[in-house]
């Protein structure tokens, strides 16, 4: 029997040749961002240098993709906020309603799964923390290197995130950072300050 | 039943019935990212095409792990699919396909030295367009890097081309398999067996 010819929102790809891809994407950007050898600077500024472009980069990809994939999923999203109410207490609901969809639809496309735990200080900072992020569970823990390759990586959801935000009129910055050090990288948390 | 009833196309369904799926419009829109990303930094079709290419065959050769780990290929089982022929790749290659892009494919030519897979859907090219001053690049060519790192690690050394692309303006996506040679297994002279 044959499956049916589909595309849309209900098509797929195989949970692996989407991590295989994000994974190339990373490794092309470490491989452009090659450190200089400039004589000028010392060899450890170089490498941190060149880190922060690959992360930019990542990143840069991450909110494009973000920015674009929100079209597609807010498209039958009825938006949960009152209207007519006192303007700071509207921003900060609409602020909120964002992060939720965030959350919950964006992350359910990402990584099959729900954000763990969210919190806010409703004034525009919002922690998102993922207990166990599916791609970073075979990272070594406690090598240099994994940490700043996990980094790299963790840039691309944290450009989506930027990007979703983006989309929805809600400019952020966007920074991660790992709960569990030593015992695990796949345990992160996203922080979202609003612009 | 006879063992000769399990067709590949058959045995691709289920492979892919089984499989963890991902949105394909977010991988859409991930290779999206990445070649506009490399059309930046590259500026030549060629060496954008190379890079794919590049990036197809590694993520081929991982490929290959998951496919034959899940596939039970092995003589003993009843889904016996073995490649005494060059050409009996291509039902293998259309079980790969099905069970890591879930696209279904259609044999074309078969020969003994090369043969051409189609496939009407292609997930990396979901809602692209060439702009005209880059019509002439092969957008999917991660898919013939792809192939060709898979059966590379098949002992098969091969050319991949895309004969047909619907970006171009054609009916159907083809893409071409030539067999250059069947690589020496082992690990050669280097290695000696304790």
């Amino acid at each position: 029997m044959e499956t049916s010819t589909s595309t849309g929102a209900d098509s797929h790809v195989s949970e692996q040749i989407f991590e295989f891809l994000v994974t190339e994407l990373t490794h092309y950007s470490r491989a452009h961002c090659a450190p200089a050898s400039d004589s000028q600077r010392d060899e450890e500024e170089a490498l941190a240098m060149a880190s922060e472009m690959v992360q930019a980069k990542v990143e840069r990809m991450g909110y494009s993709v973000g920015y674009r994939i929100t079209e597609r999923l807010a498209l039958n999203k009825t938006w949960n906020v009152a209207p007519n109410q006192d303007t700071a207490v509207a921003v900060a609901s609409q602020q909120l309603e964002a992060v939720k969809f965030l959350c919950k639809d964006v992350w359910l496309e990402l990584f099959a799964k729900q954000i763990d735990k969210l919190q806010t200080n409703h004034r525009g900072v919002f922690v998102l923390k993922d207990l166990s992020l599916k791609w970073m569970l075979r990272f070594p823990v406690g090598a240099e290197d994994s940490r700043i390759m996990a980094q790299q990586l963790l840039s691309y959801p944290c450009g989506i995130i930027r990007g979703c935000l983006s989309n929805l009129g809600i400019p952020a910055v966007v920074s991660c950072d790992f709960l569990a050090d030593g015992q695990s990288m796949a345990a992160c948390s996203f922080n979202i300050k609003v612009k | 039943m006879a063992s000769k009833s399990w067709s590949p196309t058959y045995l691709a369904n289920q492979l892919w019935a089984k499989q963890p799926k991902a949105n394909a419009e977010l991988f859409a829109l991930t290779y999206g990212a990445l070649v506009a990303e490399l059309v930046r930094d590259l500026e030549t079709n060629d060496k954008i095409q190379a890079e794919l290419d590049r990036m197809g065959h590694s993520m081929g050769i991982r490929s290959v792990e998951e496919f034959l780990a899940k596939a039970s290929l092995e003589p003993q089982s009843q889904t016996a699919v073995t490649c005494s022929q060059f050409k009996d790749t291509s039902d293998v290659l259309k079980m790969a396909l099905k069970m890591f892009l879930g696209i279904t494919t259609e044999a074309g030519v078969q020969e003994d030295s090369h043969f051409s897979i189609q496939f009407a859907e292609n997930p990396l090219s979901l809602f692209v367009e060439l702009p005209p001053d880059r019509s002439d690049l092969e957008y999917s060519q991660l898919l013939c890097g792809y192939v060709r790192g898979m059966l590379e690690m098949l002992q098969f050394d091969v050319t991949v081309t895309m004969a047909q692309s619907v970006l171009r303006g054609d009916e159907v996506n083809e893409m071409r398999v030539d067999l250059n040679q069947v690589l020496q297994a082992g690990a050669g002279d280097d290695y000696q067996e304790e």
